[in-house]
């Protein structure tokens, strides 16, 4: 059986950032009443797509999705991304973007944005009204039973490899050396975050990569927003209300150990399918 | 070049109003001349608190508007020379602030030799809250010992630095005071309020200064008068203490241990 989606059952988050009216210089008391703009943020599932086939990924939608399949009505709306990056430039010539989203609406899911295509792929999915979303950041790779049932050759695997590497390595650390008070949100696009003063209950903390806390971290903590499972939080203080790696989340309601509680401490993501969140105190 | 001071809080009825007034008759108490401005438009209480409300013809809104000039809606204080109380409206909205029109009123005074402005802020983080704080040199935070008046406090702290003039024109920051009201030992010490150490370490701001909870702050502001004229209470001088710091002097705190009971009042209860 050919395996098409992902498996993981719960959407990593997807940051997808608007203009922020303030950082454009409006001051408050000018802002228009008709309307207003806030960055937001959409829960986003990924498609990685492995065939080219429309036929052949239709029949494995149907086998899992499908009315007579092992979890059909599993998707409800859902906002979707289409990532290309599983299949060579090659493969993409035959794809019909058209009957790829009738396809995939038809199990209830919303396209809206594609990734990591081809030129053409990428020109199609946009003249179909998608947004282009970044590049993920590395990922580890999938599952065996997942993999393509044809790998493309050696070589070529190779070099993509290292295209990306490149690309990862790019973006600087965030630093942030003043207090994060409620409301204030960090976003380390990329890259890793790292703030060197306390950040507050109802503050946000977010990064594509690693976040350092060098100061006690009481508010939420996102890493490995793009899906970056490798990505780990680190703080001096660990009394977190929310953190989250890859969109595998914890919150304060279920209370950290006392060994890690307020104390130095580092989260990372640990088992077969990078699904579980592991805490442990910072051995000095 | 007058020192312009935003009393602010995030939380409403922490005493923002009962602080400013006390702050502004205490530094015109020491000499300085001062006016304290009420940005709460449309629900106007700073003139009670004087007890001005009779007095007021033309309020804040009026000059920006262009309908009286400062002269004529300046309210002087009756005990104090060099005090003057700028009421808001209670009939408009605070969409009726506008920030040239604040900025003029503030570079007016200052030009009238004001030397401290002080700016009784709304509660809440909209436009007449935003419009307070805009220009302020100085805050004064505002914060009651429980836990969802310093997170709104903790939230001012952070639009004081991001949204205020000073912060968008990447001038020095606002110098921010933290001031705790209602504060009452006995109560921390049974653990039903915060204790001075778990809000000074949430918000790691310079404190100011510890207001009691006390009787006589309702009693003064039912009689329109500044609870720092209240000879003789733990207010008035947790108030004058409050002043003399802001104008730099070294004040140990006062009132922030509980009373130990005697012998005789454990013996008879305690009232």
């Amino acid at each position: 059986m050919r395996g098409c989606y992902t498996s993981r059952p719960l959407p990593w988050f997807c940051f997808i950032p608007l203009m922020n009216v303030a950082a454009a210089g409006i001051l408050p008391g000018s802002v228009p009443v008709s309307f207003e703009i806030k960055s937001a943020q959409l829960p986003l599932v990924a498609l990685y797509l492995k065939t080219d086939q429309l036929d052949v990924l239709a029949k494995g939608l149907a086998d899992h999705f499908g009315a007579h399949g092992a979890s059909p009505d599993f998707f409800d709306q859902d906002a979707v991304v289409l990532d290309f990056s599983a299949l060579a430039t090659a493969d993409t010539a035959s794809l019909d973007m058209a009957a790829l989203l009738a396809l995939l609406r038809r199990y209830r899911l919303v396209p809206v944005a594609a990734r990591a295509g081809s030129a053409a792929l990428m020109q199609a999915a946009l003249a179909l009204g998608l947004a282009p979303a970044p590049e993920e950041a590395r990922r580890p790779p999938r599952r065996r039973e997942q993999a393509v049932p044809t790998p493309p050759p050696e070589i070529q695997v190779e070099v993509r490899e290292v295209l990306r590497e490149v690309e990862v390595a790019a973006p600087p650390a965030l630093v942030i050396t003043k207090p994060l008070r409620s409301g204030q949100k960090a976003y380390a696009r990329g890259g890793d975050l790292v703030v060197l003063a306390m950040v507050n209950q109802g503050a946000e903390v977010v990064a594509d990569g690693n976040i350092h806390v060098y100061a006690p971290l009481r508010g939420k903590a996102l890493a490995g927003a793009r899906g970056n499972t490798d990505a780990r939080i680190f703080a001096l203080c660990m009394e977190p209300e929310l953190v989250s790696i890859a969109g595998i989340y914890r919150t304060s309601e279920l209370p950290l150990p006392p060994n890690v509680l307020g104390r130095p401490a580092q989260i990372r993501l640990a088992g077969a399918d990078a699904d579980k969140l592991i805490i442990e105190p910072l051995q000095a | 070049m007058s020192k312009i001071v935003v009393v602010t809080s995030g939380k409403g009825g922490v005493g923002k109003t009962t602080t400013s007034a006390s702050f502004a008759t205490g530094l015109a108490l020491r000499g300085h001349k001062t006016v304290v401005i009420d940005f709460d438009v449309g629900l106007r209480n700073l003139d009670l608190i004087m007890g001005c409300e009779r007095r007021v013809v033309y309020d804040f809104i009026n000059v920006i508007q262009g309908e009286a000039n400062l002269n004529q809606a300046l309210i002087k204080d009756k005990q104090c020379d060099n005090l003057f109380v700028l009421a808001a409206s209670q009939t408009r909205d605070k969409d009726a602030l506008s920030q040239d029109g604040v900025h003029k009123v503030l570079s007016d005074l200052s030009a009238m030799g004001f030397e401290y402005i002080v700016c009784d802020s709304p509660a809440g983080i909209e436009t007449g809250a935003l419009m307070a704080m805009h220009f302020a040199d100085e805050a004064l935070v505002v914060t009651n010992p429980e836990v969802s008046s310093v997170r709104d406090s903790d939230r001012i702290l952070g639009m004081l630095s991001s949204k205020t003039k000073r912060a968008i024109e990447g001038a020095d920051p606002i110098r921010e005071h933290l001031l705790i009201t209602r504060y009452n030992p006995a109560r921390v010490d049974q653990g039903q309020m915060l204790s001075l150490e778990d809000i000074q370490d949430i918000l790691r701001i310079k404190l100011i200064g510890v207001i009691p909870e006390s009787e006589s702050v309702l009693q003064a502001s039912n009689q329109g008068v500044p609870a720092v004229h209240m000879q003789g209470s733990d207010v008035a001088e947790a108030y004058k203490d409050v002043v003399a710091r802001f104008l730099g002097e070294d004040k140990p705190l006062r009132f922030i241990e509980a009373p130990k009971n005697g012998f005789f009042k454990r013996l008879f209860g305690a009232k």
